[in-house]
């Protein structure tokens, strides 16, 4: 069995906010390195990482403070084409320079015909794309010899020929391939709004022990037609029905390490911090509640 | 998808989505206006002073204009838009701002240096104690370093847009400008008599010694080898050599 075929990773414990990590952005490494704030961990996107000597040797000092999680946004899991093996490497190289504690990807194609359209793509949910997803997968674990953690999209439509809802999907993928999810609460609001998803039912439906990870983020609300879609844009404080969904929700993903993401209009990084705390208040009641059961 | 991305008709695509109370088009177009989003955004954050100088609506407009025919060819936003300045060169919106393209270029080489690692300057004893015909060395310029030329003090305009920067004056026809451009515990961007930026530009582009000084007595016979030679290794230009 590959190592990979495990249980997550867990965080040490020492701090308060040892649950709860914000993304970081390179904007903010230098507070973060003069301050040290008091924050489980911080997540990266790869990408910004593979071409960019004096950020990487930055993110190593980051690294030496704190866990990080890796994000990975443009492996294009979900098409048709090969991996692109040099894209892979870099991952690979960076794994092996920053030892994350976690390594996520999206379930989503964003390479077609040679471009890279940068965006988080929609697949149809049928057996052909099951079955690229899950070759894609075991090829990317295999190669970083590790579990990835596999994040569910915002989505803004429904293909007509998908034959299965994306819950199921997901959960025969991580059947399939040991792969483990990350769980965008805020992203499953969103689905909810725009495609009439049903958010109750549908966190009721992943696997049970296998979220390694949960990502709350803003979103914006834009006319389209006559109806009102939700924009999945990570640039605002996380809006209160998705606090609500998170906190209705997080006990039966078993409350695994929380990310705050915010990527565009970036604030300073107190308000990053503040909406960690309140990530991190969600997770403790929780923690309390399973205490005083325990009694 | 990508077709659509870039604009092209829909129709097809738009009969696989479920309408679920919009039009299926309308739909796509979520996803074709974060894609272009995204690409701009990266843009933006590859060519700040361009940003400021253009503003936010001409910039959009040259941005998507850019996109639609260049799409990023691979997986790295940090890597997309090295034709941008060569685009802005012959987009007709720029034809009254023909510097835009050499202020683009500037900052996209000043991106470059920012993902090349240093490397240790060798001494000038190094060469003086070779005996090799000295006319056929190939020195190997620090990695952090880039040349450029420009008709206008495009020096002097992206300096006025960086933090702290005070406003003043700046007379676009100024005459040219030769830069050497390098990171070395900060960005130093400065200007070089035409002959020895010559020099060192031919050097850093992997011609030998022989060639770069030739190169630099064409445009200036009262060039000055030694003086050069011993600046470059002064100012630890010189990380290698090779024959």
């Amino acid at each position: 069995m590959p190592t990979w075929m495990g249980p997550p990773q867990s965080l040490d414990s020492g701090s308060r906010l040892r649950s709860v990590g914000i993304g970081l952005r390179p904007t903010h490494i230098a507070e973060v390195l003069a301050r040290r704030p008091n924050i489980g961990w911080f997540e990266v996107h790869a990408e910004n990482y593979m071409h960019h000597t004096a950020a990487l040797s930055n993110l190593e000092t980051v690294r030496e403070y704190y866990p990080l999680s890796l994000h990975g946004v443009a492996l294009s899991l979900g098409g048709i084409a090969p991996l692109d093996k040099n894209h892979l490497g870099r991952l690979k190289t960076l794994v092996e320079r920053l030892d994350p504690f976690l390594v996520s990807e999206h379930l989503a194609w964003t390479a077609a015909d040679g471009a890279h359209l940068n965006d988080l793509l929609p697949l149809p949910y049928t057996e052909e794309s099951l079955d690229t997803v899950s070759a894609h997968v075991l090829q990317t674990q295999d190669v970083l010899g590790q579990r990835i953690l596999i994040e569910n999209p915002a989505r803004y439509l429904r293909f007509r020929h998908a034959t299965m809802g994306e819950t199921e999907f997901l959960a025969e993928l991580v059947r399939r391939t040991g792969c483990g999810l990350l769980c965008d609460v805020s992203n499953i609001y969103i689905s909810a709004c725009n495609i009439g998803v049903d958010p109750v039912r549908y966190l009721e439906a992943l696997p049970k022990g296998t979220v390694g990870e949960i990502h709350l983020a803003g979103h914006t609300a834009r006319r389209v037609g006559d109806r009102t879609l939700l924009i999945d844009d990570h640039a605002s404080r996380v809006p209160p029905g998705v606090w609500s969904l998170f906190a209705d929700g997080v006990t039966q993903l078993g409350a695994p390490p929380t990310l705050i993401e915010w990527d565009a209009d970036l604030p300073a990084l107190d308000v990053l911090l503040e909406e960690a705390r309140k990530a991190q208040d969600v997770l403790d009641n929780v923690t309390e509640w399973w205490n005083i059961e325990a009694i | 998808m990508r077709e659509f991305i870039c604009g092209e008709s829909p129709v097809a695509l738009a009969e696989l989505v479920e309408a679920d109370g919009l039009d299926p088009a309308a739909r796509l177009s979520i996803y074709r206006n974060n894609a272009l989003i995204t690409l701009e955004s990266a843009l933006q954050a590859m060519y700040p002073v361009v940003w400021e100088l253009t503003g936010a609506p001409f910039f959009s407009f040259a941005a998507g204009e850019f996109i639609r025919s260049n799409l990023p060819q691979q997986p790295c936003l940090s890597e997309y838009g090295a034709a941008f300045p060569d685009f802005l060169r012959s987009f007709p919106g720029c034809a009254n701002h023909a510097y835009l393209g050499d202020v683009a270029k500037l900052e996209w080489l000043i991106s470059r240096l920012l993902r090349v690692g240093h490397e240790r300057p060798i001494s000038l004893r190094s060469v003086v104690e070779l005996s090799g015909d000295p006319a056929a060395l190939r020195l190997k310029m620090d990695p952090a370093t880039r040349f450029l030329h420009s008709p206008y003090p495009i020096d002097v305009i992206w300096r006025q847009h960086q933090p702290g920067a005070v406003a003043e004056m700046i007379d676009i026809n100024s005459g040219e400008v030769h830069l050497q451009i390098r990171e070395a515990g900060g960005l130093f961007v400065s200007r070089l008599a035409k002959s020895v930026w010559v020099f060192r530009a031919t050097i850093a582009d992997g011609n030998s010694l022989g060639r770069a000084t030739e190169a630099a007595f064409d445009v200036d016979s009262r060039f000055k080898l030694p003086e050069a030679l011993a600046t470059l290794f002064e100012e630890g230009l010189v990380v290698g050599l090779d024959w």
